[in-house]
């Protein structure tokens, strides 16, 4: 069923609606990957995965990766059911604001 | 408010990321679909080892398509389960179908004294199963590209 357009103020600076576009068709992706797909700074892209799981819309989860030497874990980020309603509105509600001239 | 601008800029920004982000999925590809092959080949040969060598083949195949699994999402940093839209999901229905099928005629083989057919039907389910993989992953990157 197509969502439902309406404009999300929370989600509509750049960084955050790129984020949430990239994490709709996944289940979820590594903070690393997102960085370099998004060509975003950790720091910034740091910052707005805090903001967006304090709105509710971001999970985040870490687990040990084989891949570092040290003890750190890695970062898996997924957008809850409410960030892919929410994404869902407003991707509509930019389509229709593009389509009226 | 914002201008219409201002959402075809946007809109423009999400349709780059979709293209990396399908670039990204297909990346994996080269090594992974013949590497589902090989597990799919495994599955439905296992039959040819009769018993009870087939329930240790079976359980090699099921390891190997779990450990693929493992080095996909550990390679690419994406999760993915399921299609991203109605062509995908029409290849995965049809690639079970296969993988079923083969592995019930490779049954039947053995069951009829007939094993000696059963490793150029693994062959061929394989050999299926490995472009099957490759057209659903760039299926997968497409649909994600063109997703609305």
């Amino acid at each position: 069923m197509p969502a439902k357009p309406q404009f999300h103020e929370t989600i509509h600076a750049p960084t955050r609606l790129r984020l949430c576009a990239m994490l709709r068709p996944l289940d979820g992706a590594d903070f690393r990957v997102i960085a370099e797909t998004l060509e975003l700074s950790e720091a910034n892209l740091s910052k707005t995965v805090q903001n967006l799981v304090a709105l509710g819309y971001l999970a985040t989860s870490k687990q040990a990766s084989p891949q570092r030497a040290d003890a750190r874990r890695t970062t898996s980020v997924k957008l809850t059911t409410l960030g892919r309603r929410v994404f869902d509105e407003h991707l509509a509600a930019l389509r229709a604001m593009a389509e009226h001239e | 408010m914002e201008s219409n601008y201002d959402a075809r800029d946007s809109l423009s920004a999400v349709e780059t990321d979709r293209e990396r982000l399908g670039d990204r999925m297909t990346a994996e590809t080269h090594w992974a679909a013949p590497a589902q092959g090989l597990a799919a080949a495994v599955l439905i040969g296992a039959p040819a080892a009769g018993i009870p060598g087939v329930f240790v083949v079976l359980a090699v195949g099921i390891m190997l398509f779990v450990g693929i699994e493992w080095a996909f999402r550990r390679r690419s940093g994406l999760s993915i389960s399921r299609p991203a839209g109605p062509r995908g999901m029409a290849l995965l229905v049809l690639l079970t179908v296969l993988l079923s099928g083969l592995g019930m005629v490779s049954f039947a083989l053995w069951v009829f004294d007939m094993a000696a057919w059963i490793l150029p039907v693994a062959v061929v389910g394989g050999l299926l199963m490995a472009l099957g993989v490759r057209a659903y992953d760039h299926t997968y990157s497409d649909e994600v590209r063109r997703a609305r």
